[in-house]
C-alpha cells in the first residue's frame, strides 16, 4: 500500500483520469485490434484456406522452384530475397532491392513478387512494383493485414501512424501507473465487487478489479508496443543521427551485423532445401522466415528465422553462407554475440504477440488483451459517467458508448466485406474492407443518434455485433470457403476452430445485450418502487 | 501433450484451487457481500494460501519452464478476474 496524502490522490486520480479520456478511445481501438491480431495468421488461414493442411513452411523442392524464378527475374532485384509462409501456408517469394523513391526520405522495397502454392509450388500470382502497391492486391492476406494495419498504425501513414500509437502506449503506462498508486488496496480488493444498488459504485469495483488483474500485462503490452511503434518511427533516425551522422546503414551494420565482404562474382547458389533442413536439425522447429542477400553472388547469405521451439521463449536466427551451404552461425537479434541489451530486445516479441507457445499462449494473451479492452472501456464510461450531469460529459458518454460498441460492430463488418468480395472477383480488396469499416462506422454514428440513451445504443450495437459474428461462419460457406467436414478431412482445424470461436463470441455478446436488457427492465422497476415508498 | 502445456496446466490447476478458496473466503468481499455465509479466512491462512498460489511459478522458475511460466501468469490473471466476477453479488 502506498500512502499518500489526500491532495497528491486528487492530482494523481485527475492524472488516471484525463490520460486515458483524452486517448482513451484510439487506446481502445488499438488494444481490441490487438487482441484479434494475436490471431493474425490463424485469421489468415481461415479465411484464405489452401486445400490441404500443409506441415512444413518451407517444402522439399523450393529451391528447384526458385532457381527457376530468379531465370525470370531482372538481376538488379536479387539484392534481397525474403520467403514467408503466409495465409493457408502459401510461399511469397520477393525479389526486391531498397531505393528511395522521389520525394521521400526513408527507402522501400522495389521487385518481383510470387506467390507460390504451398504443396505445389506453383506459381499462383506474380506481381512487380513496390512493396506497397504489391500488398495492396495481396488478396490471401488482405483481411489479416486489414486488422493489423489498424492495431499497429490506425492506418495512419507512416511514420505517424507509429508515432500515434507509441505516443498511446505510453498513456496506457501512464495510466497504469497512476491507476497504481491510487488505488490503496490492491491486493485486499482483489476480489471485492459491491453489486448493490449503488451502480455506479458496483461499476467501479468492476473496474479497478479488472485492471488490478491485469495491470503486470497492462505494463508489459504498453511498453513493448511503445518500443515497437518508436523504434522505427523515432529509435532508428535519433540513433543514427547521434552516433552515426545520420547514416541509417552504417547503424544497421553495427546493431544487426556487418555482411561479409563485397564479393560480385556470380555463384550457383548451394541447396538451400538442404540448408532448410539442417535449420530444423538445430532449432527442432520449422523455419519461419528466410532473407537471402544477393541472391547468385559469391558473398550471398541465408538467414533462416525461426519461433522459439519447445520450452524456449526466444526466436532463433541461423546464417548460411549461400554459396557453399555451410552454416556460419547463430546470430542475436542485435549484434553479433549474446548481450543482455540483445536478449531484452529479443525478449519483446513473445512479451508482446503472445506467440511463444503457439495457440495455447496466443489465446491466453487473447484473453488478457480482451481484459485490458474491458478495463479501457469501463474506465472512460465510468469516468464520463460520474460527470454526466454536466452537459459536455454526458455528450462524452454518448462518444464513449458509440465508439467503444460500433468499433466491435464495424470490426465484425469487415470479414464479411471479405468473403462477399472475394465471391465476386474482386483484384483488390484494401478499399473495399475501408469502406465497410467506415460504412458501419456511419451506421453506429445514425444508430447512436436515433437512439440518444447510452444505454440502449450499448445493447443494440451489442446485439448487432452478435449478429454480424454468428452470421459470419455462414457467409464464408456462402463465399465457396470449406465445410467443416471437408476441413476436418482435409486437417484444416483452424477454420473450424475460428468458425466455433466467432460463433461463440457472437452467443456471448447476444447474451450480454439480452441480460442488459433484463437488468435495465429490473432497475427501472426498482426505480419504480423506491419512488412509490417516497411517496408514501 | 508438449512438456511446456503440461508444466503450465499442472501450475495453473494447483493456483487456481488456492486461488478460488482465497476468493471464496476472502474477508473484505464477505463484508461487502449482504448474503455471504462463508467463514472469512484468518491472515495466516490467507498468507498460506497466497504462498500457494505463487508456489508453481517459483517451480517453473527453478525447472527453467519460462513459457510455462509466462502462461501460468497470464492464465491466473484471468483466473483471478473471472472468480471475483464469479463471487461478485448478483444484483
Amino acid at each position: 500500500m502506498i500512502r499518500l496524502s489526500q491532495e497528491r490522490t486528487k492530482t494523481l486520480l485527475a492524472i488516471h483520469g484525463w490520460s486515458g479520456i483524452l486517448l482513451g478511445l484510439l487506446l481502445y481501438a488499438v488494444i481490441l485490434t490487438g487482441m484479434i491480431a494475436v490471431f493474425a495468421d490463424e485469421i489468415g488461414d481461415w479465411s484464405s484456406p489452401s486445400q490441404q493442411q500443409q506441415p512444413l513452411a518451407f517444402p522439399v523442392g523450393l529451391d528447384a522452384k526458385l532457381r527457376e524464378l530468379a531465370a525470370t527475374v531482372d538481376p538488379q532485384y536479387f539484392e534481397e530475397l525474403s520467403l514467408f509462409p503466409r495465409a493457408g501456408g502459401r510461399i511469397q517469394a520477393f525479389f526486391h532491392r531498397h531505393v528511395i523513391p522521389e520525394g521521400s526520405t526513408q527507402p522501400e522495397e522495389q521487385g518481383v513478387q510470387f506467390t507460390l502454392h504451398p504443396q505445389s509450388l506453383e506459381v499462383l500470382a506474380r506481381r512487380e512494383g513496390f512493396w506497397h502497391d504489391i500488398e495492396a492486391f495481396d488478396l490471401h492476406n488482405a483481411l489479416a493485414d486489414f486488422l493489423v494495419k489498424v492495431h499497429v498504425s490506425l492506418h495512419i501513414p507512416d511514420p505517424w501512424g507509429l508515432l500515434v500509437t507509441g505516443i498511446l502506449g505510453l498513456a496506457m503506462m501512464v495510466a497504469a501507473t497512476t491507476g497504481f498508486i491510487v488505488h490503496r488496496h490492491l491486493l485486499k480488493e482483489l476480489f471485492t465487487i459491491r453489486r448493490v444498488r449503488e451502480a455506479l459504485l458496483a461499476r467501479r469495483d468492476a473496474h479497478v478489479v479488472a485492471a488490478s488483474w491485469s495491470l503486470p500485462f497492462a505494463f508489459v503490452l504498453a511498453f513493448t508496443g511503445s518500443f515497437y511503434s518508436f523504434a522505427t518511427s523515432v529509435g532508428v533516425p535519433a540513433m543514427a543521427t547521434v552516433a552515426f551522422g545520420g547514416d541509417q546503414v552504417a547503424l544497421f551494420e553495427t546493431i544487426v551485423g556487418l555482411p561479409p565482404a563485397e564479393n560480385k562474382a556470380r555463384t550457383p547458389p548451394a541447396n538451400l532445401d538442404a540448408m532448410i533442413a539442417d535449420a530444423r536439425g538445430r532449432t527442432q522447429t520449422e523455419p519461419a522466415f528466410a532473407a537471402i542477400s544477393h541472391y547468385g553472388r559469391a558473398d550471398s547469405q541465408v538467414t533462416l528465422f525461426s519461433y522459439p521451439s519447445e520450452g524456449q521463449l526466444f526466436n532463433r536466427n541461423l546464417v548460411y553462407s549461400a554459396a557453399s551451404g555451410a552454416f556460419v552461425r547463430e546470430k542475436p537479434g542485435l549484434g553479433l554475440v549474446p548481450s543482455i541489451g540483445g536478449a531484452a530486445a529479443d525478449l519483446m516479441g513473445p512479451l508482446h504477440f503472445g506467440n511463444f507457445a503457439g495457440v495455447l499462449s496466443k489465446g491466453v494473451w487473447f484473453v488478457l488483451g480482451f481484459t485490458l479492452c474491458y478495463v479501457t472501456l469501463t474506465g472512460l464510461l465510468l469516468w464520463t459517467t460520474r460527470r454526466a450531469e454536466s452537459p459536455v460529459w454526458h455528450r462524452m458518454e454518448h462518444v464513449v458508448s458509440w465508439m467503444g460498441y460500433g468499433l466491435p460492430f464495424s470490426l465484425a463488418l469487415v470479414p464479411h466485406s471479405y468473403f462477399i468480395g472475394r465471391a465476386a472477383g474482386a483484384v483488390e480488396l484494401e478499399s473495399p474492407l475501408a469502406f465497410t469499416f467506415l460504412s458501419g462506422a456511419l451506421a453506429v454514428t445514425a444508430t447512436a443518434l436515433v437512439l440518444r440513451d447510452p444505454t440502449k445504443v450499448r445493447r443494440w450495437l451489442l446485439a448487432a455485433t452478435g449478429f454480424a459474428l454468428v452470421l459470419l461462419p455462414f457467409v464464408r460457406l456462402l463465399a465457396e470457403g470449406p465445410g467443416w467436414l471437408e476441413a476436418l478431412q482435409s486437417t484444416r482445424i483452424t477454420v473450424l476452430a475460428l468458425d466455433l470461436g466467432v460463433l461463440f463470441g457472437g452467443a456471448l455478446c447476444i447474451r450480454s445485450a439480452l441480460r442488459a436488457q433484463r437488468t435495465s427492465r429490473g432497475h427501472r422497476a426498482i426505480d419504480t418502487e423506491d419512488q412509490s415508498e417516497l411517496t408514501a | 501433450m508438449s512438456p511446456t502445456l503440461l508444466w503450465a496446466a499442472l501450475a495453473f490447476v494447483v493456483s487456481s484451487v488456492a486461488l478460488a478458496v482465497l476468493a471464496r473466503r476472502d474477508p473484505k468481499r464477505i463484508r461487502a457481500s449482504e448474503h455471504e455465509e462463508a467463514a472469512p479466512l484468518s491472515p495466516a491462512q490467507r498468507r498460506v494460501l497466497a504462498s500457494a498460489v505463487l508456489l508453481p511459478g517459483a517451480a517453473l522458475i527453478a525447472l527453467d519452464e519460462w513459457p510455462a511460466l509466462l502462461i501460468w501468469f497470464g492464465s491466473l490473471a484471468v483466473i483471478g478476474w473471472g472468480l471475483a466476477q464469479a463471487f461478485a453479488p448478483r444484483s
